[in-house]
């Protein structure tokens, strides 16, 4: 088994170049799970089963399950002018807590409810840099509130559904070519939106299950998003009026997650999903009026494949080693390469540890690195061309508690 | 369990090592850079906002090519530098300063005004010719039979921008100092003068300047080119752009003449006796005098152009309308603008010589840089780095204050098609230049 194991992890590793994937979607929704890499969708193992696949929650050890944590994610994403050897770089950090609870009310039905960050990412370059035009600072944030319910048919199968409600903000800021003294254009937009998410589990035997979700995430809409100006000439004011009082719609991509996860034993868990992920949805921002200098941004995405593999032993019943493998091949078109966010195929590793001081009570810590490979290209609305890599390292602790 | 762990932690230790981006070396390819001469006017020498000053020819479309050719093996350029911050032009002007302000019109726009009352004529006096010899030969007027003429260098006689920095005044050409640089790569841009001079001018109101004929041109062409490319010397030779793509032509509206109604009927009475003159209320053409129309003007065509030179301070003053106060026309000059026949005759001989320029390109193996295309480009915009850059006066960000010639980001634009036909000529990979970094316009 632990060449199957070993083999598996290596063919995630090399064949996982035809999978894409990921975009901006969060991959640590929960820390007990960011140690196996966010592969959870057919391990029922503790209330992270509420954000990946509710359907599990009947499956799990404990009738209540509760964790909270918080992760931290630095990132440095290095940029090259093409020809030159002129680099910039942005090192934004975010921390995105969450929390998870699972109740089975009986034999039947469980109930999950989850608050987490789903999507985000967050590029701050430097005020005079070359790309200053197209972007200066770009930052999406959605936290999402998912409560769900499952119903378990017999003992080895289960279905859930649960509710996406998603609240985010989007923040974008650009400099404009208003002559030697460069302006500066603001757009700022907070809002709501609404999705569900179907899950299915399968315990065929003690040592094999699968799950199976399916989540469409809807559309995030901005409402009333300001465009303001700054810095801007007399001369070129009647340019710029400020816009304030219109939407944005981003349409969040819906994504298929298939997975099966194997138990050698009591002490050794593997686990490998794939996700398909409708980025095409988001092809654009749209903005609900005309803006100078503003929308609709073309994306240009496409959809996309991603797989992760995740491995858990435990060395004694209160100390379990995770670890964890993610490849994503970008969304983002290979002709399209835009600074907001110089998306490229990665390939991420992560390593978690939970520690059990009492029978109830259980830590958990994690960390990983995100290697984003080079990607030379152009942004092709803005022509602004360059090679860019990002390596983005994320952390993160919490606790989990059971009844 | 253990060798998973194993491998994991090793893979993840591997992939933190940080990938280092590989910058392709420049490389000059079959050309040479190493001593490099440009040859040309105005755009050349640098002028910008209508004069030549220090931080303007700083920024010449040559000094930023060089900082490109330097990378490849190009060696140190030289230019005649003036130290002066208003400049002068060959009219004696300083430099234009920018203003955005209340028009008689009511609504706010550009327009310029002269930096001082006059330009430093200290320029002219401060010979700089034991510095040389020059890589920067541009002077700005400098036509196609300027080049090998030994008087363009006179003190007295010659053109002032050049007798600043000649070897030999009254003896030496722009050509010979040309070749005594040995150079092994040059620019030329010839004829934009032989057209620009004219055409600035509002074309031919008093006979007294016209644009060289195409067979003097070609001749004064294949005489530069080819003393060039005999010293074994490779270069570029750029063509000449359309009035049509310049916003010192397009800028004004011919139909900017806003009537109310009842001045529209107090102008159709005055010029009732006129079958060609009918105005209405809203937009109408200028006036353009014009001695064989029955009321001694006519209205402007959509195709011709009123110029920048007739400045809005005219424009309200009545000129190329009428004078409601004291009932007098007041058609605008000849000068002020470009007429069908007059623009139909620029536009035979820009094509004659952009033609000429072509066929020299490529008979002598040369980049041709296809300056007439990037300014018709211009006016649907080229994009650089998320900035637009038009052919719209100030805000198109391409062109200086004068409407004719670039800002230094304007330059750069230019030079990086420049690079573009070199590199494509030569195999070389000159690295393109950031537009961005360049000055713009300093915006009121």
């Amino acid at each position: 088994m632990k060449k199957i194991a070993s083999a598996t992890l290596l063919f995630l590793l090399i064949a996982t170049s035809k999978l894409s994937g990921g975009g901006f979607e969060t991959n640590t929704k929960t820390v007990s799970v960011t140690g196996m890499a966010g592969a959870q969708v057919a391990v029922p193992q503790s209330s992270s089963s509420a954000v990946y696949n509710p359907a599990a929650i009947g499956f799990l050890p404990k009738k209540m399950m509760f964790s909270a944590g918080i992760s931290g994610l630095i990132s440095k994403t290095s940029y090259f002018e093409t020809g030159t050897e002129n680099y910039h770089s942005a090192h934004p950090s975010r921390f995105l807590p969450s929390v998870s609870a699972t109740f089975q009310i009986n034999e039947r039905i469980g109930a999950g409810l989850a608050y987490y960050s789903s999507f985000g990412y967050h590029h701050r370059w430097e005020d005079n840099w070359p790309g200053r035009f197209v972007t200066i600072e770009s930052k999406l944030g959605i936290k999402t509130i998912q409560p769900s319910v499952s119903f378990t048919f017999a003992e080895m199968f289960a279905v859930s559904a649960s509710a996406l409600i998603h609240n985010g903000n989007y923040d974008h800021r650009k400099a404009l070519a208003t002559g030697n003294n460069e302006g500066e254009a603001s757009l700022n937009g907070k809002g709501s939106g609404m999705g569900f998410m179907l899950g299915s589990f399968l315990k065929y035997n003690e040592s094999l299950s699968a799950g199976l979700t399916i989540k469409w995430n809807g559309n995030l809409n901005l409402k009333n998003s300001t465009l303001a100006y700054s810095r801007i000439p007399s001369s070129w004011q009647d340019l710029y009026p400020v816009v304030d009082a219109f939407d944005i719609t981003i349409r969040l991509p819906y994504c298929v997650t298939a997975g099966a996860s194997i138990t050698f034993n009591e002490d050794l868990i593997t686990t490998a999903e794939l996700s398909y992920s409708g980025w095409k949805r988001l092809d654009s921002l749209y903005f609900s009026s005309p803006v100078a200098d503003g929308g609709p941004v073309y994306l240009r995405l496409n959809n996309s494949l991603s797989g992760r593999l995740g491995v858990q032993y435990a060395f004694v019943e209160e100390f379990i080693m995770k670890g964890g493998v993610t490849y994503e091949v970008s969304p983002y078109n290979s002709d399209h390469v835009i600074p907001s966010y110089p998306d490229a195929n990665k390939v991420s590793f992560a390593l978690g540890a939970e520690f059990k001081p009492k029978p109830q009570f259980s830590v958990d810590v994690a960390a990983g690195l995100e290697n984003v490979f080079e990607r030379k290209g152009v942004d092709a609305d803005n022509y602004f061309y360059g090679s860019y890599n990002s390596t983005r390292y994320f952390f993160g602790a919490g606790i989990n508690y059971h009844f | 369990m253990k060798k998973i762990l194993i491998l994991i932690v090793t893979t993840f230790a591997l992939s933190a090592c940080k990938t280092d981006i590989e910058i392709a070396a420049p490389s000059s390819g079959n050309a040479d850079f190493s001593r490099y001469v440009a040859l040309g006017s105005s755009f050349t020498a640098g002028v910008t906002d209508g004069a030549l000053f220090t931080s303007g020819q700083a920024n010449s479309f040559p000094v930023i090519l060089s900082a490109s050719f330097a990378d490849a093996g190009g060696g140190t350029f030289k230019q005649p530098t003036v130290n002066s911050t208003i400049g002068i032009n060959l009219d004696g002007n300083s430099k234009l300063k920018l203003f955005y302000e209340t028009l008689c019109t009511g609504g706010k726009d550009f327009f310029t005004r002269y930096e001082a009352s006059t330009g430093d004529a200290s320029i002219f006096t401060d010979n700089v010719s034991s510095l040389g010899p020059f890589n920067n030969l541009g002077v700005p007027g400098t036509k196609s039979f300027h080049f090998n003429d030994q008087f363009y260098g006179n003190t007295t006689l010659g053109n002032p921008f050049y007798a600043r920095f000649a070897k030999i005044p009254g003896t030496s050409t722009l050509l010979s100092e040309a070749v005594s640089v040995n150079p092994t790569f040059f620019t030329l841009l010839i004829g934009q003068e032989d057209i620009y001079d004219y055409a600035l001018g509002g074309g031919s109101e008093t006979n007294f300047d016209s644009i060289t004929t195409i067979s003097y041109f070609n001749s004064n062409v294949d005489v530069i080119v080819n003393t060039l490319v005999t010293t074994g010397a490779k270069g570029a030779i750029a063509n000449i752009p359309d009035p049509a793509d310049i916003p010192y032509f397009t800028t004004i509206p011919y139909d900017g003449l806003v009537l109310t109604a009842a001045q529209a009927t107090q102008l159709n009475a005055f010029f009732a006796l006129d079958p060609n003159i009918n105005f209405q209320e809203g937009r109408n053409p200028y006036l353009l005098r014009d001695t064989t129309a029955v009321s001694g003007v006519r209205m402007l065509k959509e195709t011709e152009y009123v110029l920048l030179s007739a400045s809005y301070d005219s424009i309200c003053n009545g000129y190329g309308s009428f004078d409601f106060v004291n009932n007098v026309v007041k058609g605008f000059r000849d000068r002020h603008v470009l007429d069908e026949a007059e623009l139909n005759f620029i536009r035979g001989r820009i094509n004659s010589f952009n033609d000429k320029l072509r066929q020299i390109a490529i008979a002598n193996n040369l980049a041709y840089v296809d300056l007439y295309g990037l300014f018709r480009q211009l006016n649907s915009g080229i994009i650089v780095s998320g900035v637009k850059f038009t052919n719209k006066y100030i805000t198109g960000r391409t062109y200086s204050s004068d409407g004719f010639t670039p800002t230094a980001q304007g330059y750069a634009i230019i030079t990086n098609f420049f690079i573009n036909a070199i590199n494509a000529t030569y195999n070389s990979t000159l690295r393109s230049v950031e537009v961005l970094k360049y000055p713009a316009l300093n915006m009121p």
